[in-house]
């Protein structure tokens, strides 16, 4: 499976920054559409899933690598992992309404928002990067963009929302309709901002994209970036950081 | 950009309430449906298409047509200021900032219609924002110093405007401002070079060549100055800097007029003398009529300095220079209204010729 040759120079810049190799694998029933699992405990190096069949490969790796490569260019003692204590996976379910769900799935919730939480503020630093630095990908950032924001319009259908509690939904919601603002005017696709704005996520997207905006872009200030969105999205103490240990 | 209409739907019970403003909050049956959609209406404004809306009583219905000529609201709220809508540009570049606190374009052009409307403290904030997010936005930092000098920060000011030409060296702003900030200062020479190059950058920018002028001016470099002035009245015909660079002319015209004559002028007292005996056997009418065709005559400029330059009147015979003229004109003043000012003080001269022909001042 042959990769772009900006896509090979990441692989090459995560190599050299971690000291492990990088291998890219096909998973057929993997639900997103792509992951990374940074080597740990052992692991010979960092594996990069994707969904086989997707047209936009090597924007889906190269935006996988850019998390590997913001964690490794931060010195080694700024590294972290988010992590919750038990008591804090309480306070966030909670917090966000799980309280009436069985304990597995509302756990599955939580952890699912605090990695969306994570996926989306540092993907959005990622995802610019990627849109100003490697334009030989433009159209499949362009087109797996597209996807996402299709798939988020989805998900404020009323069948979907009724299903979960109002604080998840909103949080959930709040991220998305960042990324619809921010991807709708960078792509001219302001029709993907109009749900978001009828419902009356406006002034959450002003409190994250303010946090965005003022937030370094450094990948120091990751953690920073976080900590400025949990408290808007009623996340605050339901998550800690642990420093990154490859064990 | 799709062409088609894009259709959203949402059940009216997932409306939050709390959106609409707090007085409208408790209102029911078609008074809140009626609230609902002008609010929805209202925050469709600027997104970069045209919304319809419909609200029924079990739902929202929103259809969207994106714009080919979407305007961001920062766009349109700098449209407005060009117009000369200062209220409604400045409303709507709050409300897009209200969007998107980092959006560049509504912090400059709200900073800098702020600075104009004399909000100056505000006006910094928000340019000392827009240089922190986005220093190399154009003439972001030329904004932040004219607020800066607004504010009577004038060294400041300039540590803004060299910023500027660091980050931008052809910004004729930049250059600009800062020939006018260090000539505020006393540093003329450096400030000097700078105008230089902004009426090169901006050679239609009447503003600009008044501070090269007032700048040459102050540095004794009267030629130079004098046709600078003249660049002023062409571009800003009848307007205030016109006016501003009439009285610099004069300034000059004066100087060289005293430098070319001694304390005392012979020739200006000598006119003055002849112009008080005319008028003395005149009525006031005739005195008015060849006061105020001078005056007029004057408002295209005299050439004072001259004496070859001849000037013919309707209403007086013979030929006049450009001094003679002047003389003739203040004395007429004298006569017909005291308080009127020519721009051009040769009283000394007047004073000694009514002496001499045992008139009052």
């Amino acid at each position: 499976m042959p990769l772009a040759p900006e896509v090979q120079q990441l692989i090459q810049q995560v190599e050299q920054l971690s000291n492990r190799p990088v291998h890219v694998m096909e998973e057929t029933d993997l639900k997103a559409r792509a992951t990374v699992t940074p080597a740990r405990r052992g692991a010979p190096g960092h594996i990069v899933r994707f969904r086989p069949g997707s047209p936009s490969l090597d924007y889906l790796v190269a935006s996988q690598l850019q998390f590997l490569i913001r964690t490794f260019t931060c010195p080694a003692a700024e590294r972290w992992d988010i992590v919750s204590t038990d008591t804090e996976r309480d306070l966030g379910i909670t917090a966000m309404g799980l309280g009436e769900f069985e304990e597995p799935l509302a756990r599955m919730m939580i952890t699912s928002i605090i990695t969306q939480l994570r996926t989306y503020s540092i993907g959005f630093r990622v995802d610019d990067w990627i849109w100003k630095n490697l334009p030989g990908l433009r159209q499949q950032q362009e087109a797996e963009i597209c996807s996402q924001l299709a798939e988020n319009e989805r998900a404020l259908k009323p069948e979907t929302r009724q299903k979960f509690p109002k604080p998840l939904v909103d949080a959930n919601s709040s991220m998305n309709a960042l990324y619809a603002t921010l991807w709708g005017e960078r792509l001219h696709e302001t029709r993907f901002v109009i749900p978001f704005v009828a419902m009356g996520y406006r002034g959450k997207v002003a409190e994250l994209r303010a946090a965005l905006h003022e937030t370094p872009d450094d990948p120091v200030c990751d953690k920073m970036l976080i900590e400025r969105w949990a408290p808007v999205l009623g996340l605050t103490g339901a998550f800690h950081f642990k420093p990154y240990t490859s064990d | 950009m799709p062409d088609t209409p894009h259709d959203i739907q949402f059940p009216l019970a997932d409306f939050d309430r709390n959106q609409l403003p707090e007085d409208q909050r408790e209102l029911q049956g078609d008074a809140y449906l009626q609230a609902i959609r002008e609010h929805l209406i209202g925050q469709f404004v600027g997104q970069g298409g045209a919304a319809e809306v419909a609200v029924t009583h079990d739902r929202v219905i929103i259809r969207w047509k994106e714009s080919d000529k979407a305007e961001s609201l920062a766009d349109q709220g700098a449209n407005h200021l060009k117009q000369g809508n200062t209220e409604k540009g400045i409303a709507t570049l709050r409300v897009a900032l209200e969007r998107d606190p980092a959006d560049a374009a509504a912090l400059f052009n709200l900073g800098m219609s702020l600075v104009e409307a004399r909000h100056v403290g505000e006006a910094l904030e928000l340019l000392e924002r827009l240089v922190a997010i986005a220093p190399d936005y154009p003439s972001a930092w030329v904004a932040l110093g004219v607020a800066q000098g607004s504010f009577g920060e004038i060294d400041v000011a300039i540590q803004s405007f060299r910023e500027a030409l660091a980050r931008h060296p052809q910004d004729p702003f930049a250059h600009k401002n800062l020939g006018a900030a260090l000539s505020q200062s006393g540093q003329l020479d450096e400030a000097c070079d700078h105008l230089k190059a902004a009426v090169v950058l901006l050679p239609s920018d009447a503003q600009a060549w008044l501070n090269l002028a007032m700048n040459l001016e102050q540095s004794g470099v009267t030629a130079e100055a004098e046709t600078a002035y003249q660049r002023v009245i062409v571009l800003d015909p009848g307007g205030h800097l016109a006016e501003k660079a009439e009285a610099g002319r004069n300034r000059i015209t004066q100087i060289k007029f005293r430098n070319a004559g001694g304390a005392l002028r012979p020739d200006v007292l000598t006119y003055c003398g002849d112009a008080i005996k005319m008028f003395d056997a005149m009525p006031k009418e005739d005195v008015q009529r060849i006061t105020l065709e001078i005056a007029m005559l004057g408002a295209k400029g005299l050439s004072v300095n001259d004496p070859s330059t001849k000037y013919q009147l309707r209403s007086l015979p013979g030929d006049f220079t450009g001094l003679h003229l002047l003389c003739i004109e203040y004395v007429g003043f004298k006569i017909i209204d005291p308080t009127v000012d020519i721009g051009f003080d040769i009283s000394a001269e007047y004073a000694e010729a009514c002496r001499l022909h045992g008139q009052p001042q």
